[in-house]
C-alpha cells in the first residue's frame, strides 16, 4: 500500500491526561506510524507551522481549548488535518456537529488497535474538505 | 388679637377682608350693633308693658269687693313670664317699662292714692323678681313645665312663696297707711289672685315660647279639631255655670261636675297647655261671674267669701291638674326615650345579626360554661350539607364543650385538640388556633378553627372555621419547590454521575488498552517472550473492553437518554436561578448582583441542566463566602456575548478565600472538594454537563481576592 510503502504517516495526539496520550503514542509506535504528542490544543496549534501531521487524534475534553476549539481554530487557518476526534464522554449530539464540522471520525473511548488503525487510514484516504 | 377678635364679635358684619379701622368707625359701629339690639329689647319690653297695662285695666274692673285688690290680677304673671324667658342682664328694661304702663292704669282711678300706686308698682315688681330669681336658683333651665319635680317647684316657689311674701308685705303697707284695715283679708286674697295667674299664665307663656323655639310648626287638624270642641264646650258649660243668671241654680252640680270631667279630658289630651288655657277661661269667666253677681257660686253668702272659695277652688284644682299634666308629660317624654332606645337597640342588634350573617367563616359564640348561644349562616349551612363530624354539628342551645369531648372520646385528634383550646380560652386563655384536613369529594380541604375569647364580661368564646385550603396550597407549593431546590443537586448526581464517572474511568481503560495492545504488537511482531504472555495482554485488552461496556451500558442506562435540547436564552436561566435561590441567598445574608447582558444569542441546551449547572455554582459562591464579612458577600452573576456574538459566556464570581492556584483545575475531579461536607461531586456534574453542550467550564482567581467560575455554550445559529 501506498502508505505503508512510501513513508511513515505521521500522527499526532492531543490528550490532557499524560497515560493516555503515552499509551495511544505507544501502540501507534508498535505499528510503524510516527507520533507526536501534545498535552493540550494550544501545544498542537502551536506545532503546526513546524511540522503538518498526516492525521490528529483529539481528544473532546480539555481544560483551555477543548477539541471543538481546536477543530475550529484548524477550519479557521484552513488547515487540512483529518481529525479523529476521541472521547470519554460520548454524546450523540456532539458526535453530529464534529462530522458535521468535518472530523474524519467520532469514536468513544476506549478504542482498540485495529479499529483504531483503519480509521486513521480511512481519514488520511480522504483528505476533509475545506469548509467555509 | 383678643381686642380684634372683640370688635368682630360685636360687628359681625364688619368681615376679616376689610381695611382695618380707625377706633372711631369701630365705637360707631359698635354702638350701632348695641344700639339695634336695645331697640329690639326695647320693643318686647314695650308689648309686655302693654300687656301689663292691658292685664291691670282688667283687674282693675274685677276688684274683690271688701279689699283693695283684685279678684284676677294677672299683670305680675305677665311680668314673670317675660322674665322667665330674658336673660337676667335685660330684666331692668321690664320693671322700666312696665312703669309708665303702671302709672297709666292706676293713676287716673280715683280711688287710688299716689302712694298706693307706688306700693302697687314695687311689689309688683318684686313678686316677678322673686319668683324669677327663685325659679332660676332652685329650677334652671326651666323651659317647660313638663317634670314633676320643676312642677312642684314652680308651684311652691312662683305659685305660692312669691305672691305670699309681697302679699305679707302689701297687706301690711296699706294696713300702716291706713289704705286698707282687712290684713289677712288681703294677704289671702291677694296671694291666691297672684297665684292664679301665675299658676295659669307663666306655664302657657313657657310652653308657646318652647314651641314657637321648635323647628317643627305643623299642627294636626284633628288635634285643632279636638281643641276646639274642648273649648266651645268648656266656654258653654262656664258661661251655664257662672254667668247664665240663676238659669240652673237647682242643679248647679250638674254642669260642675262636668266641668271637672272636661278639665280632666284637657289635662290628659293637652297637658299643661290644655290645663292652664282651660283654668285661665274658667278663672276670667268665673270670676266676672262672681263680681257680678251671677252662676253657681253666688248665693245666700256674702260676695267676698263666694269670691274667696272660687280662687281658693280655682289654685287647688290649677295645681292638681299642673302637677297631674307635668307627670304626665313626664312618663310620656320616658316612653319615647325609652322606645328610642329600643328602636336603636333593635337596629344594632339587626346590624350585627347581618355582620355575622354575611361573614364567610362559619362562627359559632359559646357562652362562658361552653354552650353555644349563636351561630352564623355560613355555620348552619355547613351544618345542614357538609358537617360530618359531632363537633361540627353543634346547634344553639348545645354544650359543645360536651360534644368536643365525645369526639375525642371517639378518637378523633381535631376534637381533642379543640377541646383543649376552647377550656384555654374559656379560662381566660388567650386566642388559639389548630389546622387540620378533611379527605372531601372535591379532594382534601384544609381548615383552620380559630378560638377567641368573647369580650364582655361575663365571658365566652368565639369559634370561628376558615377554609385555609388555597393558603395552604401556596404555602405547600413553595415548600415543594424549596424543596425540589435542594434534591435538585442530590438529584441530578445519580443522572449526571455517570457523565463524570465515565470520563474518569473510561481514560485510565482507554490507556491500560493502549499499552496492552502495543505490548501485544510488539510482542507478536518480534515473536518474542513466551506465548503466556501475549495471551496475558490479550485478556486485558479483552477485559478493559468488557470493563468499559459495562460503563457504557451504565451510563446509558444513568443518563436520561438524549439531552433535551432546545433554544433558550440563559438569562431567563439566570433569572429563575437566583428567584428559586432567593431564599437560601437570604438567608446567608448575601446579596446578588446581576449583569446580564440582553444581546446575548440563545443556547440550543438542556435548560434543566443548565439551570443545575447555575444554581450549583450559585450555591458554591454562596457558601465561599461564609466566613467573609456580611458587607462584603457580594456575588455577580452575568453573561456576555464571545466569538463575535455566536457563543455565550457566563461567570458567577464570588468575594469569598479564593482557590490556590495549583487546585483550579483539581477541584473539577471528581470527590475533591473543599467543604467539609462536600462529596465532591457538583463542579465534576457541571463540567460534564456544560462539556456535553458543547462548552468549557473553568475556575479563575479573581482580582481583589475571591474566585471567578465561567462556563461558556454555542449559540442556537
Amino acid at each position: 500500500m501506498k502508505v505503508m510503502t512510501s513513508a511513515r504517516l505521521l500522527i499526532a495526539v492531543v490528550d490532557d491526561e499524560e497515560s493516555v496520550r503515552v499509551a495511544f503514542a505507544r501502540m501507534l509506535s508498535a505499528s510503524l506510524f510516527d507520533v507526536d504528542v501534545f498535552a493540550s490544543g494550544q501545544e498542537f496549534l502551536d506545532s503546526l507551522e513546524r511540522r503538518r501531521p498526516d492525521c490528529v487524534i483529539l481528544d473532546l475534553q480539555m481544560p483551555g481549548l477543548t477539541g471543538r476549539d481546536v477543530q475550529r481554530q484548524l477550519a479557521l487557518g484552513q488547515i487540512r488535518v483529518p481529525i479523529i476526534v476521541v472521547t470519554a464522554h460520548d454524546q450523540p449530539a456532539l458526535r453530529e456537529q464534529c462530522l458535521a464540522d468535518g472530523a474524519a471520525a467520532y469514536v468513544a473511548k476506549p478504542l482498540q488497535r485495529e479499529r483504531l488503525i483503519n480509521l486513521i487510514n480511512d481519514a488520511v484516504k480522504r483528505p476533509p474538505a475545506l469548509r467555509s | 388679637m383678643a381686642r380684634a377678635r372683640d370688635v368682630f364679635s360685636l360687628a359681625p358684619t364688619s368681615g376679616p377682608t376689610r381695611a382695618p379701622e380707625t377706633p372711631a368707625v369701630l365705637a360707631l359701629t359698635r354702638a350701632r350693633t348695641l344700639a339695634i339690639r336695645m331697640l329690639r329689647a326695647s320693643l318686647t319690653a314695650a308689648i309686655v308693658a302693654v300687656a301689663y297695662a292691658g292685664a291691670a285695666r282688667v283687674g282693675e274692673e274685677l276688684e274683690f269687693p271688701s279689699a283693695p285688690v283684685s279678684v284676677l290680677w294677672a299683670p305680675n304673671a305677665i311680668l314673670l313670664a317675660a322674665l322667665l324667658l330674658t336673660r337676667r342682664s335685660r330684666w331692668w328694661l321690664y320693671f322700666a317699662f312696665v312703669l309708665p304702663a303702671h302709672l297709666l292704669v292706676q293713676l287716673p282711678l280715683p280711688e287710688v292714692s299716689p302712694n298706693q300706686v307706688v306700693i302697687q308698682y314695687v311689689l309688683n315688681c318684686s313678686t316677678a323678681l322673686i319668683a324669677a330669681l327663685l325659679l332660676s336658683g332652685f329650677a334652671p333651665d326651666l323651659r317647660r313645665i313638663d317634670r314633676v319635680r320643676p312642677a312642684i317647684m314652680f308651684v311652691l316657689l312662683a305659685g305660692v312663696l312669691a305672691p305670699l311674701s309681697t302679699s305679707v308685705l302689701m297687706a301690711a303697707a296699706f294696713f300702716a297707711l291706713r289704705i286698707s284695715p282687712a290684713f289677712w283679708l288681703t294677704v289671702l286674697v291677694r296671694t291666691l289672685t297672684n297665684s292664679f295667674a301665675i299658676l295659669t299664665l307663666v306655664p302657657l307663656s313657657l310652653h308657646v315660647a318652647a314651641w314657637l323655639r321648635r323647628l317643627d310648626h305643623s299642627i294636626q287638624l284633628t288635634r285643632v279639631a279636638e281643641a276646639s270642641l274642648l273649648a266651645s264646650s268648656l266656654a258653654s258649660l262656664a258661661i251655664l255655670a257662672f254667668i247664665a243668671p240663676h238659669v240652673l241654680t237647682e242643679h248647679a252640680l250638674g254642669p260642675m261636675y262636668i266641668l271637672f270631667a272636661i278639665l280632666l279630658w284637657a289635662t290628659v289630651r293637652f297637658g299643661v297647655v290644655g290645663v292652664c288655657s282651660s283654668m285661665l277661661m274658667l278663672g276670667v269667666l268665673g270670676t266676672s261671674g262672681v263680681v257680678n253677681q251671677t252662676g253657681t257660686f253666688t248665693g245666700g253668702a256674702p260676695v267676698q267669701d263666694d269670691a274667696l272659695w272660687l280662687l281658693l277652688v280655682l289654685v287647688l284644682t290649677c295645681v292638681t291638674l299642673l302637677l297631674l299634666a307635668a307627670a304626665l308629660e313626664e312618663r310620656k317624654s320616658l316612653e319615647e326615650a325609652r322606645t328610642a332606645t329600643e328602636v336603636q337597640q333593635r337596629q344594632t342588634q339587626m346590624l350585627h345579626s347581618a355582620v355575622l350573617a354575611s361573614i364567610h367563616d362559619q362562627i359559632v359564640v359559646l357562652d362562658q360554661s361552653g354552650v353555644v348561644i349563636e351561630t352564623n349562616r355560613s355555620w348552619r349551612r355547613f351544618v345542614e350539607h357538609s358537617a360530618r363530624q359531632p363537633f361540627e354539628r353543634a346547634h344553639v342551645g348545645d354544650q359543645y364543650l360536651q360534644t368536643c369531648a365525645m369526639g375525642a372520646e371517639a378518637g378523633d385528634p381535631v376534637a381533642a385538640e379543640l377541646l383543649a383550646c376552647l377550656r384555654d380560652v374559656l379560662a381566660g386563655g388567650s386566642m388559639r388556633r389548630l389546622e387540620f384536613s378533611r379527605d372531601t369529594p372535591d379532594g382534601l380541604l384544609w381548615y383552620e378553627m380559630s378560638v377567641e375569647q368573647l369580650h364582655r364580661p361575663e365571658g365566652g368564646a368565639v369559634v370561628t372555621r376558615t377554609n385555609i385550603t388555597a393558603t395552604k396550597q401556596v404555602l405547600n407549593q413553595a415548600r415543594e419547590q424549596r424543596q425540589q431546590l435542594a434534591h435538585l443537586g442530590r438529584a441530578a448526581v445519580l443522572g449526571e454521575l455517570s457523565g463524570a464517572f465515565a470520563h474518569e474511568l473510561v481514560q485510565p481503560l482507554t490507556s491500560i488498552l493502549g499499552n496492552a495492545e502495543a505490548a501485544l504488537t510488539i510482542l507478536s511482531r518480534e515473536q518474542a517472550g513466551p506465548p503466556e504472555i501475549r495471551d496475558m495482554l490479550r485478556d486485558i485488552v479483552k477485559d478493559d473492553v468488557r470493563a468499559a461496556e459495562v460503563i457504557q451500558r451504565l451510563r446509558s442506562m444513568l443518563a436520561r437518554g438524549e439531552i433535551q435540547r432546545q433554544p433558550i436564552d440563559l438569562n431567563q436561566i439566570v433569572r429563575d436561578v437566583v428567584a428559586l435561590a432567593r431564599s437560601d441567598i437570604i438567608s446567608r445574608n448575601v446579596s446578588v448582583i446581576t449583569q446580564l447582558d440582553p444581546d446575548i444569542p440563545l443556547v440550543l441546551a438542556d435548560g434543566v441542566q443548565l439551570q443545575q449547572v447555575v444554581l450549583n455554582l450559585i450555591v458554591n459562591a454562596c457558601e465561599a463566602m461564609s466566613g467573609a464579612p456580611a458587607d462584603d458577600r457580594r456575588l455577580t452573576i452575568g453573561t456576555t456575548p464571545i466569538e463575535g456574538g455566536r457563543g455565550i459566556e457566563c461567570f458567577v464570581a464570588d468575594r469569598g478565600r479564593g482557590i490556590p492556584a495549583d487546585q483550579l483545575e483539581r477541584i473539577f475531579q471528581p470527590f475533591v472538594t473543599t467543604k467539609k461536607h462536600g462529596l465532591g461531586l457538583g463542579l465534576a456534574i457541571c463540567r460534564s454537563i456544560i462539556e456535553a453542550h458543547g462548552g468549557r467550564l473553568w475556575a479563575e482567581s479573581a482580582e481583589g481576592g475571591g474566585s471567578v467560575f465561567r462556563f461558556t455554550a454555542d449559540g442556537a445559529v
